[in-house]
């Protein structure tokens, strides 16, 4: 992985392998949170990526550890960020030119918005490259 | 066991059904998970992954669902896969 920025954005991509532990993603996410912790990187998540891991916590946790995970995934030193309107149009105006969902592009709206780069594995936001912004890759 | 014999019975919507005997001999309850270790020949095996631990605090989160069969980004990706195809009609 590359050198880690000052600040991050986070697609729920990262999250969701850490969970599952594959490597190198978990390694790669656990050194992040650690920059985050020691204080030389901020991580910011839109609520629209929360709202995704939420779910899959949701769905693929067995109910009685569902509210503990809740818990624990909001302990993360994550800013999560709202929507606001603009940022709707932002997202909007990303998913009508690029191939990308429409929960990627608040990623990428947020991204741009906040001029940090994201952080994910995902091969959909390598996109972002082709507009110019640095990706924080943590897959293979 | 005594569970020789006791079958499992695939619906029409991809659910299987077990008797109760069966159920509670294998201890299975609803929403229990079976994942597919392998088939050979007339033979299938399943194992019921093992339950998850406790979570007290984030860094229990880190790898909790190796075990299990369920793999969110697959499904994400599924989702997004059947979001870019609507966007191409």
């Amino acid at each position: 992985m590359d050198a880690i920025p000052t600040k991050l954005v986070l697609d729920s991509w990262p999250i969701l392998e850490w969970l599952k532990g594959r490597q190198p993603s978990t390694r790669n996410f656990r050194q992040i949170l650690d920059a985050v912790f020691s204080g030389e990187t901020e991580l910011a998540m839109s609520r629209i990526n929360y709202g995704e891991v939420l779910y899959s916590i949701r769905k693929d946790f067995p109910p009685e550890r569902i509210e503990a995970a809740h818990r624990a995934f909001l302990e993360l030193p994550i800013r999560y960020i709202s929507v606001d309107d603009a940022m709707v149009d932002e997202a909007a105006a990303l998913k009508a030119v690029y191939t990308c969902s429409y929960a990627d592009c608040f990623a990428v709206a947020l991204a741009i918005r906040s001029d940090a780069p994201p952080v994910t594995g995902d091969k959909e936001l390598l996109m972002l490259r082709e507009i110019g912004l640095q990706v924080l890759w943590t897959a293979v | 066991m005594g569970t020789s014999g006791a079958a499992l019975i695939v619906q029409d919507d991809g659910n299987f059904s077990a008797t109760p005997e069966l159920q509670e001999s294998l201890q299975l309850s609803p929403g229990t998970r079976l994942e597919l270790i392998r088939r050979e020949g007339e033979e299938i095996r399943f194992r019921i992954p093992s339950a998850m631990r406790e979570i007290k605090s984030w860094r229990d989160l880190e790898g909790i669902l190796a075990d299990f069969p369920a793999d969110p980004n697959a499904e994400l990706e599924a989702e997004r896969q059947a979001e870019l195809k609507r966007d191409a009609l």
